[in-house]
């Protein structure tokens, strides 16, 4: 018995939380989940095994990540203080999740059969998880240092729907997890049966029926190398990012925390440093020493800033070392990592949403970077590794000349030709409206100053003033739309330029929307909604559109998604 | 693939002309009865508001006896609450005006908004699923509200509200067999 939405009762809610307790059976995300629910599948027990042994300790580690810190600090004052409430309460924190991973790994048992994956767990509220192998759109792996030390992998098992990961192994051999790769890919069932399924439910539509039979004939091995990153393109991106910022905060964010009273004596020290050399200086030049300091912190800062781009740099090769993107019929693979090694597949037609991003360095140095969005999967902020590789960091850095061939190749029917696009800029008056905001804005920003202070205040407006009127002409102009015969394009962006496509059997919801300012100006704002935006960083909300210019578009955009199945071509 | 809706206004929809190449004539409004609804809950809300803000006064006067304070607290609560009670009885019938809808081959487009203006349109095939509502207010009007689910991010659900039930109803099984089971790939 399958759950698939039936349009006849879909009305009904999911009422599967009551069956839950009945059946003592669950299935993982609740109604449009293709996973199956047998009440009588028939658990072969002999073939069924148990995780990995070191399973035990990354279960553990990872549960005990959330609260290290205060354990840690727990023990070590517990330990060298003396304060022996402490060290019990710190045990009370971790025998728990210790207790908890030991049964968790008691408890859990998998094994294919039948063409499905079976996860039994639980002892009390006894859960079994069956997907069908067809169903299985990913299996990712990721593998940090520790993890390849004990040549083993934390696996995730992901199919078209859902926001969450079918079953999540952790961790598995290397051996098994290559070995269920082999089953569920390289089953010559698989691809047939894929089909099968599309055919029936419209499930997952295969991308071109005559091209989809010839990869069906050849080999399943056969995989397309589609693109290596050299380290001088990371280096490059790491230079031009920001990246480092957010880790220098983090990092001083954990020295505050760590080292309080050590941080307030540091700067104690620094203070009491600069008082006495003042105070020797005295004697000479007070001037000098001025400069002297100001050469100082000029130094400072230089130091930092090149600190943020090294450690940006850092990031960009530890996490990307050795991309390497493949195409294997219809799945594109992504592997890369230094320490943490991670490899995910991503299905070409899960794609909704490409992005290119270029920002003002990238394009400097003839570099772009590529992010997508794919159906299913966690849409939220999910810094988790796979996730975020397949989405955010699709490709991180790539020459641009290699950006239309690997854009054309992640879909069909794409054909990418940036530079001689139909571009449609945004209503003409945008540029009268925008200067007009950014003087309004000046105007309040130098009236608030001159109430602060009345001989100095107005300097504010006046330095803004030229800033603000060049950014608003600029992003006038930086705002371009393109409709084609299968997609909608959409740039924009002064500083970080985006380029964005999607496609009309993708789009979800179209909208418009008229703030009054608009109807004053006669513009509109028009939107259009995908699944899953957001990791891109581009949102297709294109606004100061001309009202009529953006009515067509909607009708017409309208009649295009509609006329669309969610299939190509 | 139009639906049978005795109430419909189809004549004018608009109090704009803006909207003319959208030919208005396809389009339907809500149920008159959602303009009584509307202002029901709308004043029940009022005199919920009505009765906290006596409440406040009485104790504002028991505690700090009568003054000049609580006088101008009473004429601005007083100001408030007439201005809220009048947009109670205004409103639901200038947003009524507003709010119209369409169900046609390509979908449902639904405009709505009075000073913020918005149109939204579900390409067909895109339903995931939809619902019809009812409340217990609702459900004395004979009124239902209709909400379709998509795969979308920023509007994945698309709510209208105040049709009638059997309109409701109708649109809903109307959408459900217009989605020919595709799902977001």
């Amino acid at each position: 018995m399958s759950f698939e939405p039936d349009p006849t009762n879909s009305n009904l809610p999911p009422t599967h939380d009551t069956d839950r307790d009945n059946e003592r059976t669950t299935i993982s995300s609740a109604y449009e989940s293709p996973t199956e629910l047998n009440d009588n599948v028939t658990i072969p027990t002999a073939q069924m095994s148990f995780l990995h042994p070191t399973s035990l300790i990354f279960d553990f580690l990872a549960h005990v990540k959330t609260y290290i810190l205060p354990v840690a600090i727990g023990l070590f004052y517990g330990a060298t203080e003396g304060q022996g409430f402490l060290l019990i309460i710190s045990a009370m924190l971790i025998v728990p999740t210790l207790l908890h991973s030991v049964f968790s790994y008691f408890t859990l048992k998998y094994c294919i059969s039948d063409d499905q994956l079976i996860v039994r767990e639980g002892i009390l509220n006894r859960n079994i998880r069956t997907v069908p192998l067809a169903r299985i759109q990913n299996i990712d792996s990721v593998q940090n240092p520790l993890h390849r030390l004990l040549k083993v992998a934390e696996v995730k098992i992901e199919t078209a729907s859902g926001t969450k990961p079918e079953a999540v192994l952790r961790v598995l051999s290397v051996d098994k997890m290559n070995s269920l790769r082999t089953t569920v890919f390289e089953n010559p069932d698989h691809r047939s049966k894929a089909q099968q399924t599309n055919t029936t439910t419209g499930d997952f539509p295969a991308i071109e029926t005559g091209q989809s039979q010839t990869i069906d004939q050849s080999s399943p091995d056969t995989s397309e190398d589609l693109l290596e990153i050299p380290l001088a393109w990371l280096i490059k991106a790491g230079l031009a990012s920001n990246r480092g910022l957010v880790l220098v905060s983090i990092l001083l964010g954990v020295i505050s925390q760590f080292a309080n009273d050590k941080f307030d004596f540091a700067f104690a020290k620094i203070g009491e440093l600069i008082k006495s050399s003042n105070g020797g200086q005295e004697l000479t030049d007070a001037a000098q020493s001025s400069w002297g300091l100001i050469g100082l912190s000029l130094i400072a800062i230089l130091f930092v800033l090149g600190l943020i781009r090294l450690l940006g740099v850092g990031w960009y090769v530890i996490r990307f070392h050795g991309y390497q993107l493949k195409r294997n019929g219809n799945d594109l693979r992504i592997s890369c990592g230094l320490w943490t090694k991670v490899s995910a597949s991503i299905p070409i037609q899960r794609i909704q949403f490409i992005s290119i991003h270029r920002s003002l360095l990238m394009r400097w140095w003839g570099l772009a970077a590529i992010r997508i969005e794919t159906a299913g999967g966690d849409s939220s902020q999910n810094e988790n590794s796979t996730e975020s590789i397949s989405k955010r960091w699709f490709i991180p850095v790539i020459a641009e000349d290699h950006v239309t061939s690997i854009i054309q190749s992640l879909r069909p029917d794409l054909i990418w030709d940036e530079t001689n696009l139909q571009f449609q800029t945004v209503s003409p008056r945008t540029t009268n409206r925008l200067v007009r905001l950014a003087i309004i804005q000046t105007v309040i920003i130098s009236l608030i100053g001159l109430a602060a202070s009345l001989t100095w205040g107005w300097i504010a407006g006046v330095v803004l003033l030229p800033l603000l009127l060049t950014r608003a002409v600029k992003k006038g102009k930086s705002m371009q739309y393109a409709r084609r015969s299968n997609d909608v394009i959409y740039r924009s962006g002064i500083f970080n330029r985006k380029t964005s496509i999607t496609f009309f059997d993708k789009i979800q919801i179209l909208c418009i929307n008229q703030s009054p300012f608009d109807r004053r100006w006669g513009m509109a704002t028009l939107c259009v909604d995908t699944a899953a935006a957001g990791p891109a960083g581009h949102r297709m909300q294109i606004a100061y559109l001309e009202e009529q210019f953006a009515h067509n578009e909607f009708q017409d955009l309208r009649v295009s998604a509609a006329g669309r199945e969610p299939v190509f071509g | 693939m139009t639906i049978a809706n005795s109430t419909s206004d189809a004549a004018n929809p608009f109090d704009t002309t803006r909207d003319s190449i959208n030919s208005p004539e396809l389009f339907k409004k809500l149920a008159p009865e959602n303009i009584r609804y509307e202002q029901l809950s709308r004043a029940i809300t009022s005199t919920i508001l009505t009765a906290i803000a006596f409440v406040g006064l009485l104790i504002w006067w028991l505690t700090n006896g009568f003054d000049i304070v609580l006088l101008l607290l009473a004429a601005a609560a007083a100001t408030f609450l007439t201005y809220l009670f009048a947009m109670a009885w205004r409103w639901p019938t200038i947003s009524y005006r507003h709010t119209s809808w369409k169900l046609d081959e390509e979908g449902l487009e639904i405009h709505k908004g009075v000073f913020w203006k918005h149109q939204i349109s579900v390409p067909l095939g895109r339903v995931q699923h939809a619902d019809v509502s009812q409340g217990p207010i609702q459900r004395s009007f004979g009124l239902g509200t209709l909400v379709l689910h998509t795969a979308g991010t920023q509007n994945s659900s698309v709510v209208l509200s105040g049709l009638n039930q059997s309109t409701a109803t109708e649109l809903r099984d109307q959408i459900i067999t217009q989605k020919r089971g595709d799902y977001v790939v």
